[in-house]
């Protein structure tokens, strides 16, 4: 089968987490077999030399309703997260609820759509009273191609994320200013934080945080793997969070707010491999608690691995594809 | 030869009585009132006896052809079957635009973005 895949630009695997989703997505369908071109949806002329059609985010999704071809071909809306939950804080009401009717429209639009958390799909089933969403792992997390899962012999905890994502500023902002200094009263650890994060010296130092730039995929694993903890005070957002899934994955439990849980919630309480906290003191409280009980963190770490291993492995992502690939073909009529 | 939304250019959709709108080639957005969108709902074609008369005190006539010059809408070669519905709910012939978000929109949220400021702010975007 011969798929297009779309997004608004060239994808950035190596520097963000929604092209390495998209990259990842491609990989999968490349590994069912089918051949896959990528282009950003300015450059597609038409569709109809395709059998089928993939939309990447909302944008794209939008601007590809107008291509030569678009509803000839099955199609997917690959939504990545619902961007009006996450607009509201920035944008104000009427501009988010614009973007919740854009959103709407691929909803309607597109055969299939797929989001990452099962509670996306549902909100989007919901919204439209007929079953035309599903949800699938955003992120594949295969072999880590790291030296070992050793963890260093000193107390570390791991904060990794854009510094050009504003989640991420108001997470590192917290962490700083409120989380890691509660922790250092307690706890002589040192803070990484992985990304393009600016720090003043005598702060990084007092509190011996160290900022880790420009890490290679392998350099990434080793030092989230070799790390105690991983933390993710995200003050707000939408979606499966690939810094969250990756720390589990590579062995390391987490400690974040609910919008770093968002997806890996368990169904009665509690999330997998991690714990949730959502204020700074209580956030520091269950860091320390964590720091000083090596049974707990071990038992997290299995637990966030197994987890991981279950959703997020290449077999899982490839099952889910498949099935993907065979609604949008079908029509996205099923009865379950 | 009938009223339709301008082809390629702008797409649109209805949803709970109120009709949406984006020109894609300058990425406005448009959100029309209940009362708009009950003839826009009906497009291709509008009725010649809705277009005749009047909602609010505006001319459907008007209204039309405000949305024609604004590249919204144009005369074409399609096959039509017009509303015929007249239920107005009185909130007039008007609509809501902005014409920024389409510039939001075709952003990759993820890395298009000013550090300082973060997402959706960039260069341009009256946010």
């Amino acid at each position: 089968m011969r798929i297009c895949v779309s997004d608004a630009g060239p994808l950035t695997p190596q520097r963000d987490a929604g092209s390495r989703a998209t990259f990842d997505v491609i990989q999968t369908l490349e590994s069912l077999g089918h051949h896959v071109d990528f282009l950003p949806v300015s450059e597609v002329a038409s569709l109809r030399d395709f059998d089928l059609f993939v939309a990447s985010r909302p944008g794209p999704a939008v601007h590809a309703l107008r291509l030569p071809g678009f509803g000839e071909i099955p199609n997917v809306f690959f939504g990545h997260d619902l961007h009006f939950q996450r607009m509201g804080s920035v944008v104000g009401q009427d501009k988010t609820e614009a973007f919740r009717r854009m959103e709407l429209m691929c909803w309607r639009s597109y055969g299939v759509t797929v989001y990452p958390s099962s509670e996306e799909a549902e909100y989007v089933n919901t919204t439209l009273g007929e079953l035309r969403a599903v949800n699938a792992p955003i992120f594949v997390m295969g072999d880590l191609e790291a030296g070992s899962l050793e963890k260093s012999d000193e107390p570390s905890c791991v904060f990794v994320g854009s510094a050009s994502h504003e989640p991420n500023q108001g997470a590192v902002k917290l962490l700083v200013e409120e989380v890691w200094p509660q922790v250092r009263d307690v706890v002589p650890a040192q803070l990484l934080l992985v990304g393009e994060w600016d720090v003043p010296g005598d702060l990084a130092e007092s509190l011996s945080i160290s900022i880790h730039s420009n890490l290679t995929e392998v350099e990434l694993n080793d030092l989230v793997s070799a790390s105690w903890l991983s933390l993710a005070p995200l003050p707000f957002g939408a979606g499966v969070k690939r810094k969250v899934v990756h720390a589990l994955h590579c062995g390391t439990p987490v400690v974040g707010s609910r919008f770093a849980f968002q997806g890996i919630e368990k169904p009665r309480k509690g999330v997998w491999g991690g714990v949730q906290a959502d204020d700074p003191a209580s956030a520091a409280a269950c860091v320390v608690e964590l720091l000083a009980d090596p049974a707990e963190r071990a038992a997290k770490s299995r637990e966030g691995r197994a987890w991981v291993q279950s959703r997020y492995s290449p077999e899982a992502l490839r099952k889910q594809w498949l099935e993907i690939v065979n609604l949008a073909h079908r029509g996205m009529r099923f009865d379950s | 030869m009938n009223l339709a939304w301008r082809s390629p250019g702008v797409v649109s959709d209805t949803v709970d009585g109120v009709t949406i709108a984006i020109d894609l080639d300058n990425g406005a957005y448009y959100q029309f009132s209940a009362d708009a969108s009950v003839i826009l709902e009906g497009l291709p074609g509008v009725d010649a006896t809705l277009l005749a008369s009047e909602v609010g005190g505006l001319s459907v006539q008007a209204f039309i052809d405000q949305l024609v010059d604004l590249g919204l809408l144009e005369m074409r070669s399609v096959d039509a079957d017009p509303s015929t519905l007249t239920e107005f709910v009185g909130d007039g012939l008007s609509f809501q635009t902005f014409t920024d978000l389409a510039h939001i929109l075709m952003l990759d949220p993820i890395h298009d973005v000013d550090r300082p400021m973060g997402w959706p702010h960039t260069d341009g975007a009256q946010t």
